[in-house]
């Protein structure tokens, strides 16, 4: 078990996310940096999709009430077990009646918005539609479909017993990504692309885009450039997913996140790909950032960086743990 | 509007494709069987039908987009509509009062009495083309133009699921809280999403919504 | 032994030599003094060891490329002269995308690391001196 202390009600229940039940109006959810989340799960010998606590608004408190291993990964929280500092992106092991305390995000050397705490056995809410994962609208998954609140108690599932105590390199740090000395994200051009102006266009893709302190999980407005048509779009509703980029009337675009509505009637002048949507879900508000247009086989090179990076923290915590074990 | 079918990528994560010309029923019950055709594909995840479109997400994206494609527009071509046989499920409406609160909008731009609005909203069978939106919401096709009413300049924060509303030429029901652009005219209680049944969803593509009033509130 | 008016000197010897550490050995004492950059120079911890006490080596228990600050973090996890708790990492072994801790054996101070920060190191090479303490 473990005890939310924390009066803050922005944190929630996430896995992956839920990919199966988009056709009846039921959006993904999930973690906003799910490479963060996974990355704890692998260090405790959970299963990936293991469900863990996202953290978005600090200090946040939790007691653990029993012994318990335990991973924090994704922003560096200045992170305490009982006053002691424990290291970011690591796992750790706490005693019944400690208590985590995650601090404010450090500026350092890669900065996060988000933390992950994922505990050795995975939250144990009910699966609906195939997650974990919370769904506000609709009252979906979680714990009851709702924000934690101070004095929520959750159930820890059957521990794995293969975890390992380490820290992994942080991604934002392994796998750099930036244009003109600001982070970036790889953007494949959507069907709207060219119903805008040459002119916008051009600005879109070459200057740098601002995160407004309107931005959430829902979505990120960017205020930078406007973005105009050629003549007025109509779009029809149609799905869409985590990492589209629409744009209102206003000309400023709104990056669709994890738990944006799944379909939409705004033009799409892109999509910000797969493989880079924890780096945008990590970027604080305030932060300047830059899109690179990436054509198909770009966007698959990104994925599969992503996918051998994970393959290298399985390995590395395989052989880890079979030294433990010898 | 295109007059040939067009595919486009949502990242890496999924393929969108839009049926050509005006936005019709014939196109959607194609939609619904190419949809259907779709979503035993072995790269497909999840086949998502819009209104005259439809998103196919991929379980891996394929390392070349052109065959897939070749194969949708393909598919498309062969797609014959599927008959609108569905259930016709009929909603209880209690139009106006607290639960409408934009009719009188509705009455100021439409120049239609309350009365009029009600019978004009009341008279078609809606067909369900797709989900989305929120769990459990229906894009119905089918309203009557008289009665359409431009999206609100400044959405409502919380309209409560069961809202009733217009936004332009669509009608549609709120199948839970959450903001709108729309103008409510009435309210229902009819529940359009339960996690714990198989399928969740009260309607799906191909079934049909009536309107009946219970009562006009001023 | 020395007398807190010699450290003061010492001190200040050592700060406009730009000597950043210095270690002091006798029968019945050992004196870290650490100078950081920037202020006035600071003795850190002065450890008046018991006769008996002995530094006792902390040895990496495994491969990887020996790092004493955190890549997040400008400062490392514990620096010379620095008091640690028994299991409080002192270091981390980094190997290819994990990064292993290296533990302190027990309460006492950091006296020194011996590899260079990034040098690679194998199982059982000296890593620090350490002094236990209670």
């Amino acid at each position: 078990m473990i005890e939310i202390l924390s009066q803050s009600a922005s944190a929630s229940i996430q896995d992956l996310g839920r990919f199966s039940a988009v056709r009846w109006g039921v959006g993904t959810a999930g973690a906003m940096d799910r490479l963060a989340l996974l990355c704890g799960n692998i260090l405790l010998g959970n299963a990936d999709d293991a469900a863990g606590i996202e953290a978005q608004v600090f200090p946040f408190e939790v007691r653990f009430d029993t012994d318990l291993a335990f991973a924090l990964t994704g922003a560096d929280c200045a992170a305490t077990l009982d006053g002691l500092p424990l290291l970011p992106w690591s796992s750790s092991r706490a005693q019944a009646g400690q208590v985590l305390r995650l601090g404010l995000p450090q500026a350092g050397r890669w900065r996060g918005a988000r933390t992950y705490l994922a505990v050795a056995g995975g939250i144990d809410v009910p699966v609906v539609l195939g997650s974990r994962s919370t769904q506000l609208r609709g009252a979906i998954g979680g714990l009851d479909g709702r924000v934690l609140r101070q004095g929520d108690r959750l159930p820890v599932g059957p521990l794995p017993g293969t975890g390992i105590i380490a820290g992994v390199m942080p991604p934002g740090l392994a796998l750099p990504l930036a244009a003109d000395e600001l982070p970036a994200v790889r953007v494949l051009p959507a069907a709207e692309h060219d119903a805008f102006t040459g002119g916008s266009l051009a600005r879109f893709w070459a200057e740098p885009w601002k995160i407004t302190p309107q931005s959430d999980r829902y979505g990120f407005r960017l205020a930078g450039p406007g973005l105009e048509p050629k003549a007025p779009l109509e779009v029809r509703s149609h799905g869409i997913v985590p990492g589209v980029i629409q744009v209102p009337h206003s000309g400023q675009p709104i990056v669709q996140m994890c738990d944006a509505q799944p379909s939409g009637g705004y033009p799409k002048v892109g999509t910000v790909i797969d493989a880079d949507l924890w780096r945008l879900g990590q970027m604080p508000i305030g932060t300047r950032f830059r899109f690179i247009r990436v054509d198909w086989n770009k966007a698959l090179a990104a994925r599969e960086e992503v996918e051998g990076w994970l393959t290298e923290v399985r390995r590395v915590t395989a052989l880890l743990r079979a030294r433990r074990a010898a | 509007m295109t007059n040939a079918p067009a595919v486009s990528c949502l990242g890496t994560s999924a393929l969108l494709f839009e049926a050509p010309g005006e936005t019709t029923l014939a196109n959607q019950q194609r939609i619904w069987a190419l949809s259907r055709e779709a979503a035993n594909w072995p790269e497909i995840r999840e086949a998502v039908p819009g209104v005259n479109n439809l998103l196919l997400s991929f379980n891996t994206p394929p390392r070349c987009l052109e065959p897939l494609e070749t194969r949708l527009l393909g598919a498309w071509e062969e797609a014959i509509a599927l008959p609108l046989d569905g259930r016709v499920i009929e909603l209880p409406v209690v139009y106006g009062g607290e639960g409408g609160p934009h009719m009188a909008d509705v009455v100021a731009h439409t120049g239609l009495s309350v009365e009029e609005i009600v019978a004009i909203h009341t008279a078609p069978i809606y067909p369900v083309y797709a989900l989305g939106s929120h769990p459990g919401y229906c894009y119905l096709g089918g309203m009557d133009p008289r009665i359409a009413t431009p999206r609100r300049k400044i959405p409502v924060i919380r309209i409560p699921g069961g809202a009733v509303s217009i936004g332009g030429s669509q009608t549609g029901v709120s199948a839970s809280d959450g903001p709108s652009g729309w103008n409510t005219i009435g309210t229902t209680e009819v529940c359009f999403f339960d996690a714990t049944r198989d399928p969740p969803v009260l309607l799906q593509p191909g079934d049909s919504i009536t309107f009946r009033v219970v009562e006009i509130r001023k | 032994m020395m007398r807190p008016d010699d450290l003061t000197e010492v001190a200040a010897a050592m700060r406009s030599a730009g000597v950043g550490r210095l270690e002091l050995k006798g029968p019945d004492f050992h004196l870290v003094l650490a100078c950081g950059a920037g202020d006035a120079p600071v003795a850190t911890e002065v450890a008046l060891a018991q006769p008996d006490a002995e530094i006792v080596p902390v040895a990496a228990p495994g491969l990887g490329t020996f790092l004493r600050t955190h890549p997040l973090h400008d400062r490392p996890l514990a620096g010379d002269g620095e008091a640690v708790a028994a299991g409080q990492a002192i270091a981390l072994l980094r190997i290819g995308a994990l990064l292993t801790p290296v533990p302190a054996p027990a309460n006492g101070l950091i006296v020194g690391a011996l590899p260079e920060d990034g040098a690679l190191v194998g199982y059982g090479d000296r890593l620090f001196d350490f002094l236990p303490q209670e």
